[in-house]
């Protein structure tokens, strides 16, 4: 058998490797004039806001340019996605493609026609051929000024056909409602899964004489399919209030912006890019915002007047359906003592309109204002109890019992007004004569807000209360004036006083420093004493020498050595003697001489002349603060 | 000695014309007038004098008492409990206006949450008395280690001198910054809704007592936010209030 030389095998290959690199790089040369384009949509007939994929292929080319037309940008806009290339060898026949594929989005419903794409290779150019489409109407898609897309919501009935990118919908049970009246509502927005979207705004309530509150809570994000596309949705619960009789359209509305992916520039300096494809326009390229306002379709509410009829004094303008309770806390008490009256309201309605029951009028009972607290239910801002807390001073022992309180609404759901009444609280009062009798009710003063002229006026106590009896008697004298009522603080005095006191506690804490640090050095300390004594001594053998007294100078000159040589000897300076000196100090010392000299002027006199005692004086001070 | 006594004589004197121009009397017959009024229960005319005497005079506690007073019988609880809470700022231990503010409070159904111990505390002094024993211990302080420097006085006692005065300083200053919301607090003059937004027609939160003491924060047009002793919050026509402290010093 016969063995292949394997170095033979392996050249064999390379040459054909390189013999087929040299047939690939010389076909876009053989092939330069050959290349033809064609371009398809993928659906001649698309709704507005959805799309069709445009591909344009160019055959017999490794490199080519595509001019996307200038089109009405109103109606449709066509929009580069992405490119790829393709290279086929059949039967030793070598074949390359490059597709380009785009996106074709409506805006407006009508008949177009996509113009001839030029596409350039090596110096040439092909054409394709206009290609007709229509956009439907069914996606209602406008534009409305300033590039701003409107997006109405779906038909009526709701079938949609699921081809709006982003609309809202507001859910409510009834469109017949009475003024004052809370509607619970369920607001919706729905954007095409798949579309990036931010939004601008929550949605609001576009209309007259209806008033939703601001959407602060975080909506509710689901996903639904509807039509035959998937939506996310955000959903806000919420309530609408009726203001004003009539009948009226609203809607609802929000701004939004969407994300709308960009085919990325090449930025290569050789024409091809290998990172011209589709999945690195995924990854690396970037959107254009698009603003839109998606809205609802419009609905028309009717809002009916209260009736008059049947209306009790006592309503107040509360809408819904409400129930009382009514306690009293304590039940037993002495006339002038107050008692505590809790009513609850609760149920379901416009609870900003529910005010406390009327305390009847009598001469038996002293009647405060009430309190109010509102506590929210879990149904939202609509339901939920408010109760009412007023103080209440029987004036007399003969009153056995809190008399009811009733409390009015309008149900909305029987068209009528509906009265709850507690039941009498039974209550011991017992008299007390030493109290003084209890004012009248604190006034009411008319700045507050006027109630609606649906409702009748809430009451206004009088304007000042009575009397107070048991005040303790005037004053008889003034006393002294000032201009102006002022914290101490401010007064110039007192500032002075403690800054003064500041001062002075700052000055004493660097004192405590400065000996804080002397104490921590006694040597220094103990130094700076001994150059200090040693400088006095100096100026008085000076004074003395000035005045030739040669006794004053000697013995100055014997206390200087006694108080220096005592401290630096630590023993007592008056103690020293000149055979302490003589001792301690060596024979060639002057100190010795001029000590021994001084300590027998001291007993017997001497006289010295001038040049002697400045000898004198040079030698100490020398002597003396070479020791030191 | 002659020679110190004119600069002697003239501090005196600057001194005298000092205290005597920082607290002015009244005009004794008009105040007399006003008293007259109210003991013949023409309370109003009493109230005209006073405040005009408050005009041109300033303050003095006998004065803002007797207004006080006047506004009480009258049933003007709002204006009564401010002149009475403007009184006790010039003289806070009078049993008289104490008494008087308990009785027009309590008369008109004022009644505040229980005080704590630490509320009590606080309020065995005024304001200005807590400063006042603050500054009293920092210049006792001062003295005392002044004079250490030049008497000898046991570090033991130097300590206990410090530390009592430090404790009696940081007590004054804590009692100081709590009472001072109180100074620069407000009185309801006249009984309000309390609104949850500053504009009228606004949901209300329930009304707020006339006489009723109040804290008042951000201002958005008319309105006010304030925060009663009871805790209830909510916006108010800066009208219905009226400070403690009035702003515009008089004279």
């Amino acid at each position: 058998m016969k063995r292949h030389n394997p170095k033979i095998t392996i050249l064999g290959a390379g040459v054909v490797a390189v013999l087929a690199l040299i047939a690939l790089f010389s076909l876009p040369a053989a092939s330069r004039a050959e290349f033809s384009v064609n371009a398809t949509l993928s659906s001649t007939t698309f709704s507005v806001d959805d799309g069709a994929q445009l591909s344009i292929t160019v055959n017999g080319t490794r490199s080519a340019d595509l001019e996307i037309p200038e089109t009405d940008t109103s109606s449709f806009e066509i929009i580069q996605r992405g490119r790829s290339s393709q290279i086929n060898m059949i039967n030793g026949n070598f074949s390359s493609a490059i597709t380009f594929t785009c996106i074709v989005r409506g805006y407006k419903s009508g008949k177009y026609t996509i113009p001839p794409i030029t596409i350039k290779s090596d110096g040439t150019s092909r054409t394709t051929e206009a290609i007709p489409f229509e956009i439907t109407d069914s996606g209602q898609m406008g534009q409305s000024g300033s590039g701003t897309a409107v997006l109405p919501s779906p038909s009526a009935s709701g079938a949609s056909a699921g081809g709006d990118a982003a609309f809202l919908r507001l859910n409510i049970d009834k469109t017949s409602s009475y003024v004052g009246e809370i509607i619970p509502v369920e607001v919706k927005a729905y954007f095409k899964k798949g579309l990036r979207a931010s939004l601008n705004s929550a949605p609001t309530l576009v209309g007259d004489g209806l008033v939703m509150p601001q959407l602060n809570e975080k909506p509710v994000q689901t996903e639904e399919i509807f039509g035959n596309s998937r939506y996310s949705v955000l959903t806000w619960q919420t309530d609408i209030s009726n203001i004003k009789e009539g009948k009226y359209t609203v809607h609802l509305e929000l701004d939004a912006t969407l994300l709308i992916p960009e085919r990325r520039m090449s930025t290569s300096i050789f024409g091809q890019s290998p990172f011209d494809d589709d999945f690195f326009d995924n990854v690396f390229g970037g959107y254009k915002e698009k603003p839109i306002k998606p809205v609802s379709e419009e609905m028309t509410f009717t809002i009916l007047p209260l009736p008059d009829e049947n209306r009790p004094a006592g309503f107040t303008g509360a809408i819904g359906n409400f129930n009382l309770q009514v306690a009293a806390t304590p039940i037993q008490a002495e006339t002038g003592e107050p008692l505590t009256l809790t009513m609850t309201v609760s149920g379901t309605g416009n609870f900003d309109r529910v005010e406390a029951p009327a305390f009847p009028e009598s001469d038996q009972w002293k009647t405060y204002t009430p309190a109010a607290t509102f506590t929210k239910g879990t149904g939202g801002d609509h339901t939920g109890n408010k109760v009412f807390e007023q103080a209440i001073v029987a004036k007399s022992g003969s009153v056995s019992e809190i008399p009811a309180l009733a409390f009015s609404y309008f149900d909305p759901q029987k068209g009528k007004y509906i009265t709850r009444e507690s039941s009498p609280i039974p209550v011991s009062i017992t008299a007390k004569t030493s109290v003084p009798v209890p004012t009248p009710a604190p006034p009411v003063r008319g700045n507050e807000a006027a109630p609606a002229a649906t409702v009748a006026p809430k009451q206004q106590p009088e304007s000042t209360s009575a009397p107070i009896g048991g005040l303790a008697p005037l004053r008889l004298e003034s006393g002294n004036t000032t201009s102006a009522i002022t914290p101490l603080y401010t007064r110039p005095p007192f500032l002075a006083v403690m800054a003064i006191c500041v001062l002075a506690l700052l000055m004493l804490t660097v004192l405590k420093i400065y000996r804080l640090r002397e104490d921590a050095h006694p040597e220094d300390r103990r130094r700076r004493q001994l150059g200090k004594a040693l400088q006095d001594s100096y100026q008085s053998m000076d004074q003395a020498l000035a005045q030739e007294n040669s006794s004053v100078f000697l013995a100055v000159c014997r206390t200087a050595i006694q108080q220096h040589l005592g401290a630096i000897w630590h023993c007592q300076a008056s103690a020293i003697t000149s055979a302490d000196l003589t001792a301690r100090l060596s024979s060639s010392n002057r100190l010795v001489e001029i000590f021994t000299i001084a300590e027998k002027a001291a007993y017997s006199g001497a006289l010295l002349d001038r040049e002697t005692m400045q000898d004198y004086a040079r030698a100490v001070k020398k002597e003396l603060e070479e020791l030191v | 000695m002659k020679r110190y006594l004119l600069p002697l004589l003239l501090s005196v004197m600057t001194a005298s014309f000092l205290i005597s121009a920082a607290f002015a009397g009244v005009d004794n017959s008009r105040f007399q007038e006003a008293n007259g009024a109210y003991s013949r229960n023409d309370f109003e005319s009493a109230i005209a004098i006073y405040e005009e005497l408050i005009s041109n005079n300033g303050y003095s506690a006998g004065l803002l008492y007797n207004l006080a007073n006047s506004y009480a019988q009258a049933g003007h609880t709002g204006k009564a409990v401010l002149n009475y809470e403007r009184a006790l700022q010039l003289d806070p231990n009078d049993p008289d206006i104490l008494g008087n503010l308990q009785l027009v409070r309590a008369a008109n159904g004022i009644f505040n949450p229980e005080a704590t111990t630490l509320e009590h505390l606080l309020h065995l002094f005024s304001m200005n008395q807590w400063i006042g024993i603050g500054g009293l211990a920092l210049v006792l302080l001062t003295v005392g280690l002044l004079l250490s420097l030049q008497l000898k006085i046991s570090p033991r006692a130097m300590m206990g001198l410090g530390i009592a005065c430090s404790v009696v300083m940081l007590a004054s200053t804590i009692a100081t910054l709590e009472l001072h919301v109180e100074w620069t607090g407000s009185v309801v003059v006249h009984e309000s809704r309390l609104l949850i937004s500053p504009f009228e027609g606004a949901a209300t939160a329930g009304n707020i007592q006339e006489g009723r003491m109040v804290s008042s924060g951000k201002e958005h047009g008319t309105y006010v936010f304030v925060e009663d002793e009871t805790g209830r919050k909510g916006w108010i026509v800066q009208s219905a209030i009226e400070p403690v402290i009035p702003s515009d010093p008089r004279r």
